[in-house]
């Protein structure tokens, strides 16, 4: 128990060799680096797509509750920053997103146009969830603090607007990032597949895949028996540069 | 009553609630930090002769199904024929007062008490159960508690939402539907499988007795046992995963928090800016906005905790069945509804209960003075504005601090290593620690000044 005070938990989270993690393989989440990779990926889409849809959120509500007033409520006063921020986080999902459509583009081109087998990594309640939290937390965290620097109260009505309004956003934007991540690391999965037998200096590699059957129609210095009498390396295989 | 006027700013209270909650994790982390094991959370329990006879005892079954029936029998009649002035008709007050928060808290306190008032249970036991009546459908397993979840929603939503609920006639009117409703359920899928998978108030007081000291099993012959336990560790039992008990423990604490959030001026604002999108309603804007207010909180509760759920599940650093681990750590949020629907209701239960004694010798507003008690009026002794308020602040508190405590052993119990269990409980503390501060200022608005 001393041991787990020492760092108040967080020494798991710096120290994958805590002597506290060799207990059965079948218990182990943390410790499968690729599943701690797909993890760390997946945590980026959904802070990236939280902040993007957090300024959609704000966009809505704005525009729900204020009409026509809403956009030069938005770009004035202490919300002057606001259309900057949305800008760049719609940017940088766009450009995300574009990423992620050219690694499936080229998954699918390198698998003779069909899509890779796509397996659900991440439920879709909790990504709903994560969203959601997350921007509703980063909606009220701005208006309270454009309101400080008003010198004012946070406007009340904003609690159920920020409730609606992020909800609202958030349950599609749920539905695509989880559909685009199946199909996302299901082409990564294949293209890291293909990539080491493609590469790999060590590997031979078949350039010219002639038939071996003893009794095929090959001239008979190119038949196998032949072939294999004569000192290596052989004419039909080379390593691959 | 009077506004209480704070001696120190409100900000103080609200913040001070926070550092309480966040310091008494690290004294419950100090001390039940051991509590680990792949087996349930061992937890002390001592055996009651005295309840234990009473309870093998057909007595306090017949004599608490009587007076549950009783009961049921004075709202349907006095909702029905009674004044229709809602402070005159005992109804109003024994449905949203002695039988919607006093029993609930009162079975909190003692055990469930459900289990022996249930007056649709009585009725069936002496009508169709003695006839050894047989179930006429199978409820589909994959049903679960929905129907449950789905009938207490509707009943919140009656409480909350529609101005109806102030009026004795419908509230009689509903009492009569809703006995024909379970009594025909019982009838069509089984006393007990309908009772614990589709009856509203049994579900609940399912959950609530949980909570209380008093926990009843049956042993190998069949023969009844009564144990006295901690109050709470009854939520650490094993529980059969399922996101219909989830959702029903958001909407049992979503409803308590709006009902305390139409007073404040969040709610009155928003009402007044959707006014223009609900104006094609005509007389139903107000229900509209009602009901998507309290969607919207139950909703959002219920994500926020699934989130901070997922979270703490990562942190716990162990394969764990997912659903499982979400049903066990939803269950012990109930201890947070408990004492919010405590601090919400302390008024209407200390002062407005009082109200019935009069109605009682004169039920149907007759002008009946068989006992001289015309001239009663509701004692506030111990309603002063200061005592509300700080006996609000302890409840909030101490809720979300049993919270805690239950949380921690339960993580104790999935994630089976001191550290990890540390690890996972930060996001709860930090969501308790804002539902604490937010709650006080919620119940501060018409309380304090």
């Amino acid at each position: 128990m001393q041991g787990a005070f020492l760092d108040w938990g967080f020494g798991t989270l710096t120290n994958p060799t805590d002597p506290q993690s060799h207990f059965p393989s079948s218990d182990r989440v943390a410790y499968d680096r690729p599943a701690v990779r797909a993890f760390r990926w997946r945590a980026a889409w959904v802070l990236l797509v939280a902040l993007a849809g957090s300024q959609a959120g704000h966009l809505l509500i704005y525009r729900l509750r204020f009409g026509a007033m809403a956009g030069p409520l938005q770009e004035s006063g202490v919300h002057a920053y606001f259309p900057d921020l949305a800008q760049s986080a719609a940017s940088l999902v766009g450009g995300a997103l574009i990423a992620a459509l050219g690694i499936i583009g080229v998954a699918r081109l390198l698998n003779g146009g069909a899509a890779a087998r796509r397996v659900r990594t991440v439920s879709l309640m909790d990504l709903l969830a994560v969203l959601f939290t997350l921007q509703f937390a980063v909606f009220l965290t701005q208006e309270t603090l454009e309101a400080v620097a008003e010198g004012l109260g946070p406007d009340p009505a904003m609690l159920f607007w920020g409730m609606a309004g992020q909800l609202a956003v958030a349950a599609p934007a749920a539905a695509a990032l989880s559909a685009l991540l199946s199909r996302l690391e299901a082409a990564v999965t294949a293209l890291l597949t293909r990539a080491p037998r493609a590469w790999s200096p060590h590997t031979p590699h078949v350039l010219i895949d002639l038939p071996t059957a003893p009794g095929g129609n090959l001239p008979p210095q190119l038949r196998p028996g032949r072939l294999g009498s004569r000192a290596p390396p052989t004419s039909r295989t080379t390593s691959a540069w | 009553m009077a506004r209480y006027e704070l001696p120190v700013p409100l900000d103080l209270y609200v913040y001070a609630a926070g550092l309480v909650v966040v310091t008494s994790f690290v004294v419950l982390a100090l001390v039940l930090g051991d509590q680990l094991g792949s087996r349930p959370v061992p937890c002390p329990r001592w055996e009651a002769p005295l309840l234990t006879w009473l309870g093998r005892s057909p007595i306090p079954r017949a004599a608490g199904g009587a007076a549950g029936v009783l009961v049921l029998l004075t709202v349907i009649s006095t909702g029905l024929l009674g004044s229709q002035d809602p402070l005159r008709n005992p109804s109003e007050y024994l449905t949203w007062i002695y039988f919607a928060t006093g029993l609930v808290l009162l079975s909190a306190a003692v055990g469930n008490l459900w289990s022996l008032v249930n007056p649709w249970a009585a009725v069936y036991d002496v009508t169709l159960g003695r006839r050894g009546w047989k179930p006429r459908l199978v409820l589909p397993e994959r049903l679960g508690r929905w129907p449950a979840v789905g009938l207490y929603l509707a009943f919140v939503a009656f409480e909350l939402v529609f101005s109806a609920a102030n009026r004795p006639s419908v509230v009689g009117a509903l009492a009569l539907a809703y006995s024909v409703l379970t009594v025909a359920g019982m009838a069509l899928f089984g006393r007990d499988r309908w009772l614990h998978r589709g009856e509203a108030f049994t579900v609940l007081f399912d959950l609530v007795g949980r909570f209380g000291p008093v926990d009843a099993e049956r042993d190998e012959r069949g023969v009844q046992r009564v144990w006295l336990r901690p109050w709470g560790v009854g939520l650490l039992e094993p529980t059969p995963a399922g996101w219909d008990l989830v959702c029903f423990v958001a909407v049992m604490v979503g409803a308590v928090v709006f009902d305390s959030l139409i007073a404040t001026p969040s709610w009155l604002s928003f009402r007044a800016s959707i006014g223009l999108w609900a104006h094609p309603l005509g007389l139903h804007a107000q229900a509209a906005a009602r009901l998507l207010g309290l969607l919207l909180v139950c909703g959002s509760g219920l994500l926020v905790f699934v989130a901070v759920a997922s979270v703490m599940v990562r942190f716990g650093r162990r394969t764990v069945d997912r659903d499982e681990t979400v049903t066990a750590f939803a269950l012990t949020l109930v201890p947070l509804a408990l004492a919010y629907m405590a601090a919400h209701n302390y008024g209407q239960i200390v002062v407005w209960s009082q109200a019935l004694i009069p109605l009682l010798v004169d039920p149907f507003g007759r002008g009946w003075d068989v006992v001289p008690l015309t001239g009663y009026s509701p004692s506030h002794a111990l309603a002063g504005a200061a005592m509300v308020w700080y006996t609000q602040v302890a409840l909030v508190v101490l809720g979300a601090v049993a919270v805690l405590a239950l949380a921690y052993l339960r993580a104790g119990e999935r994630f089976q290593r001191a550290r990890w269990a540390l690890l996972s409980q930060y996001p709860l503390v930090a969501l308790m620690a804002v539902y604490a501060m937010t709650g006080l200022w919620i119940l501060a608005q018409p309380v304090t000044r």
